[in-house]
C-alpha cells in the first residue's frame, strides 16, 4: 500500500459518517438533476403561477399576484414571486428550491434520530466542536439522512412529480426536534411556518396536542402561533399593497386602501385560501388508498350527498383520534422515545387514513415518521418497508412509470394492515419487549 | 482379509470424498450433455458443450472455498457443496441449455475469493481480472474487495482497478459471446430480465433509461455503504466464515439495486448462497428460491408455458423477500456470534 493511501484510509475511516453524509449529498443532488426535466401537471400548475408572479412584476408586484391566484397561500405566492427575480428556467428552479428542503428534511430526520438515540444529545456543529458525539448513535443519525434524502418517495415527490411537500414536512421534523427539547416557542414558530405553507400540518398537531396534554410543559398559547404565522407570512403581500402607489391613487385616501387590502386576498382572504382546499375534491378519496376507497366512488355529478358523508367522515376521523390520545393517556407505561414517535406515526396515519378527499402525497409525514422508528425498533422495519414500498408505487404513476396493478380497494386493505401494524407496536408491547433499532 | 482388501478399505474409507466427487462428476457429465443439443436455436455457437466443464471449475472452486471457510470442521460439507454445483439446476440451465459463461467467470471469483481469504492478493485480483476480462458481471463483487480493502489495507486500491480495466478492455475488443455484459444496458432498459428493485417500476423505454441512470447508480452505492456501516463494524474481528457472508450480501445487494441486471448478475450471489447452506440447513430454502429466481425470467421466455407468467413484480417481491430474510438472519444469527475486539 502507498504512504498517502494509508493516510487516506485512515481518515475515511475515522470519518466515515462525515463522507458518507458528504456522498449521499453529491450523489443524491446529481440523481435529482437527472430527473428536474420530468414535467407533471402540477409542475404546470406551479409554472403557469410563476408566469403570473412575472407579468406582475416579481416581488414588487406580488399584492398584484394575490390577487389573481386565489387558490394558493401567500407564503407560497412570496416564494413565487421571488423565484421570478433570478435568472434560472423555472422548472430547474422549483425543484432546486424543493431540492434544498429535501437536505432541510434530511438534516431534521438525522437531528432527531441522534437526540433520540442518544436521550437528548444534541447534534449540531457547535456541540461537534465541544465535546464527542455518540458515535453509535452518529453512524444511526447519518444512516437516518441518508434513508430519507435517497427515499424514493422523497425523490420522486420533488424532483419528478416537482411537488413541494417537503418544504412543510422539514419544518415539521425540525419542530418536533424542538419541541422534544423543550424549546416550545422555537418549536411551534416552524409549526406555523409549515401551517402556513401548506394546509397539511395539521396532520401533526394530534401529536402536539397529544404532547400538550401529557408533558403538561407548554402552554396552550404557543398554539396560536399556527395562526400568526399565517397571517405574518402575508404582511409582505399586505405591505407591499399598502405601498403600491396604484392602490394609493386608485383609493384615493389611506383608509381606502385599507379597506381595499383587507378584502378579496386580504385578511379573510387568506382563510379562505384554505377553506377552499378543504371543500375541493367532490369525492370521498381521490388518489390515496384510504379507508374510504373500500367504499364506492360515487359520480360527483350524481352524488350529491357527498358533503353530509364528508363531514360526518372528519368527525368520524376526530372521534377516532380523540379515542386514540384517551387510551394513550390513559396507558399506566411512562412514554419513551419510541413510544413518543409510534403515537406521532399512528396519530398522523389516523389522520390521514381516515380524512376524505386525501391524495397520495398526504401521507408525506408519517411515510418520514415511519424511517425515523427504525432506528428506534427494529421491529418497525417491515412495516415501514411495506409502507414506503406501496405508496412509491402510488406516486411512480404520477410521473409516467408503470405501476403495481392493484385497486385502490386492495391498496386500501395493504395499508389497513400496515396500519394495524403500527397500532399493534404502539400498544401491544412494553418497553422491555421492544427491540432496539438498526 | 487380505493385506491389500484391508488397505484399499482404509485408503477408500480416508479418500470417500474425493471419491464421491469423481462419480459426481461422471454422472454430471452424462447429464449435462444431451442437454447441450436441446436448444440449438439458443446455444448455438457450441459453447455450451465447452461450458458444462466450467460448471466442473466451479465445483472444485466451492469445494475449496468451503473447505477453507469452514477449516477442519467438516469435509462433508465442502464435498456437498461440490455436488450441489454440480447438479445446480440454475448452473445446469445458464451452461448446458443456455450457452452462457457464468460458471466460468463464477469460478474464477470463486477462487478469487479463496486467494481473498488466504490473503494471496496477486494472484486473487488475476483471477478476477480474468473473470470480469469474461463477464462484466463479475465487477459485483468489487464492492467485497472494496471492503476487504478498507478493513485489512493490506493491498493498493490501485489494484482494484484492475478488474476494472480487464472488463473495459473487453468492452472495446468487441468480442461477443452470451451474457458478457448486462443484457439491459444494451438495450437501455432500467431493468432487464432480472427481478431487480427496478422490476418495481419496470420503466422499459430507452429514451427514459438514461435519465433514472445516475439515481439507480447512486441508490446502489448508498444501499453497499448503509449494509456496510451496519453490519461490518470496525470492532468486529473479521472471521473467515464470516466473508462469505459479507460477499453474498455485498453482491445479492448490488445486483438488486443496479439499473440494467441480466440473468448473469445471480450467478455469483445465488452459489454463495449454496455454500452458506452447507453449513446452515436454514438457509436451504431461500437459496433455492434464488435459484428459481435466477432462471425463471428466461426459462418462461424459452418454454412458454401459461403457469410461468408470473409478474414481474411478483419475482421482484419475492426476491426483495429473500433479501429482507437473509439480511435479518445475518444479523441476527452471525453478528452475534461474532468476536468483538
Amino acid at each position: 500500500m502507498l504512504p498517502f493511501e494509508e493516510k487516506f484510509r485512515n481518515y475515511l475511516k475515522k470519518n466515515a459518517e462525515t463522507v458518507f453524509m458528504l456522498l449521499v449529498t453529491l450523489g443524491g443532488v446529481a440523481g435529482r438533476f437527472f430527473l428536474w426535466d420530468i414535467y407533471t401537471g402540477d409542475m404546470g400548475a406551479y409554472l403557469k403561477w410563476y408566469n403570473r408572479a412575472k407579468e406582475c412584476g416579481g416581488l414588487p408586484g406580488i399584492y398584484e399576484l394575490g390577487q389573481r391566484i386565489k387558490g394558493y397561500n401567500a407564503l407560497f405566492q412570496l416564494l413565487t414571486a421571488a423565484l421570478t427575480h433570478l435568472p434560472v428556467d423555472p422548472q430547474y428552479m422549483f425543484k432546486i428550491v424543493w431540492t434544498v428542503f429535501d437536505l432541510l428534511l434530511a438534516a431534521g430526520v438525522g437531528v432527531l434520530v441522534y437526540h433520540l438515540c442518544t436521550d437528548g444529545g444534541k447534534l449540531s456543529f457547535r456541540t461537534a466542536k465541544n465535546k464527542p458525539l455518540d458515535k453509535p448513535a452518529l453512524r444511526k443519525a447519518a444512516i437516518a439522512y441518508a434513508l430519507s434524502f435517497m427515499s424514493m418517495n422523497v425523490i420522486f415527490n420533488s424532483a419528478a412529480w416537482g411537488q413541494s411537500d417537503a418544504v412543510y414536512v422539514s419544518l415539521i421534523i425540525w419542530s418536533l426536534v424542538w419541541i422534544l427539547r423543550d424549546k416550545p416557542l422555537r418549536s411551534f414558530i416552524l409549526l406555523g411556518l409549515a401551517f402556513a405553507f401548506k394546509l397539511q400540518t395539521v396532520f401533526i398537531l394530534p401529536f402536539f396536542v397529544f404532547l400538550y396534554v401529557y408533558k403538561k410543559s407548554f402552554s396552550c398559547l404557543y398554539f396560536l402561533c399556527l395562526p400568526a404565522m399565517l397571517f405574518m407570512s402575508a404582511l409582505p403581500r399586505q405591505i407591499v399593497g399598502l405601498l403600491s402607489p396604484m392602490n394609493v391613487q386608485a383609493a384615493g385616501t389611506a383608509a381606502g386602501v385599507a379597506a381595499k387590502t383587507t378584502t378579496a386576498q386580504g385578511l379573510p382572504g387568506i382563510i379562505n385560501v384554505y377553506i377552499g382546499q378543504i371543500a375541493s375534491g367532490g369525492r370521498m378519496y381521490l388518489e390515496y388508498p384510504s379507508f374510504w376507497a373500500f367504499f364506492p366512488n360515487e359520480d360527483p355529478d350524481v352524488f350529491t350527498d357527498f358533503y353530509k358523508f364528508r363531514n360526518a367522515a372528519i368527525v368520524l376521523t376526530l372521534m377516532i383520534l380523540a379515542a386514540l390520545v384517551y387510551m394513550l393517556l390513559k396507558e399506566e407505561r411512562k412514554f419513551d422515545n419510541c413510544r413518543l414517535m409510534y403515537a406521532a406515526m399512528v396519530l398522523s396515519f389516523t389522520t390521514v387514513y381516515f380524512l376524505p378527499t386525501m391524495i397520495d402525497r398526504y401521507g408525506y409525514i408519517y411515510e418520514i415518521l415511519a424511517i425515523v422508528l427504525i432506528f428506534l425498533d427494529k421491529r418497525s422495519i417491515i412495516p415501514a418497508a411495506l409502507l414506503h414500498l406501496v405508496m412509491f408505487y402510488q406516486i411512480a404513476g404520477r410521473v409516467g412509470m408503470e405501476t403495481l396493478p392493484v385497486s385502490m380497494q386492495q391498496l386500501s386493505f395493504i395499508l389497513l394492515i400496515i396500519y394495524g401494524m403500527y397500532l399493534y407496536l404502539l400498544f401491544g408491547s412494553g418497553k422491555e419487549e421492544s427491540n432496539a433499532g438498526v | 482379509m487380505p493385506a491389500f482388501e484391508k488397505k484399499l478399505l482404509i485408503w477408500l474409507q480416508k479418500h470417500m470424498d474425493i471419491l464421491l466427487m469423481i462419480v459426481l462428476t461422471a454422472l454430471a457429465l452424462l447429464l449435462r450433455y444431451p442437454l447441450c443439443s436441446l436448444h440449438a436455436d439458443i446455444s448455438g455457437n457450441g459453447l455450451n458443450k465447452l461450458m458444462i466443464f466450467a460448471d466442473i471449475l466451479l465445483a472444485v472452486s466451492a469445494y475449496i472455498l468451503v473447505k477453507i471457510c469452514a477449516g477442519d470442521k467438516t469435509k462433508r460439507g465442502a464435498a456437498i457443496a461440490f455436488s450441489v454445483m454440480l447438479f445446480s439446476v440454475g448452473n445446469l440451465f445458464a451452461s448446458a441449455v443456455y450457452g452462457r459463461m457464468d460458471a466460468l467467470w463464477t469460478a474464477l471469483c470463486i477462487l478469487a475469493l479463496v486467494f481473498i481469504i488466504k490473503e494471496r492478493f496477486l494472484w486473487a485480483f488475476v483471477l478476477l481480472s480474468a473473470a470480469c476480462f469474461i463477464s462484466a458481471y463479475a465487477l459485483l463483487i468489487l464492492p467485497f474487495v472494496f471492503f476487504i480493502y478498507m478493513h485489512d489495507g493490506k493491498f493498493s486500491i490501485f489494484c482494484i482497478a484492475a478488474p476494472a480495466a480487464a472488463a473495459f478492455i473487453r468492452c472495446l475488443s468487441g468480442i461477443d459471446t452470451a451474457g458478457w455484459f448486462p443484457e439491459g444496458f444494451i438495450r437501455g432498459q432500467l431493468y432487464a430480465a432480472y427481478p431487480s428493485f427496478w422490476g418495481f417500476i419496470r420503466e422499459d423505454s430507452a429514451t427514459e433509461f438514461g435519465r433514472y441512470l445516475p439515481l439507480a447508480f447512486v441508490m446502489t452505492l448508498v444501499a453497499l455503504m448503509i449494509f456496510f456501516m451496519v453490519f461490518c463494524r470496525k470492532k468486529y474481528v473479521f472471521e473467515k466464515d464470516k466473508a462469505l457472508w459479507i460477499a453474498f450480501l455485498a453482491s445479492f445487494i448490488t445486483a438488486m439495486f443496479m439499473p440494467g441486471m441480466g440473468m448473469g448478475a445471480a450467478a455469483v450471489y445465488t452459489v454463495l448462497a449454496w455454500l452458506l447452506a452447507v453449513s446452515d440447513p436454514v438457509l436451504v430454502i431461500p437459496a433455492l428460491i434464488l435459484e428459481v429466481l435466477r432462471i425463471w425470467p428466461q426459462a418462461a421466455e424459452i418454454y412458454g408455458r401459461e403457469w410461468m407468467a408470473f409478474p414481474i413484480q411478483g419475482l421482484c417481491w419475492i426476491q426483495a423477500g429473500v433479501l429482507f430474510f437473509y439480511i435479518m438472519h445475518f444479523y441476527k444469527k452471525v453478528l452475534d456470534s461474532r468476536t468483538q475486539v
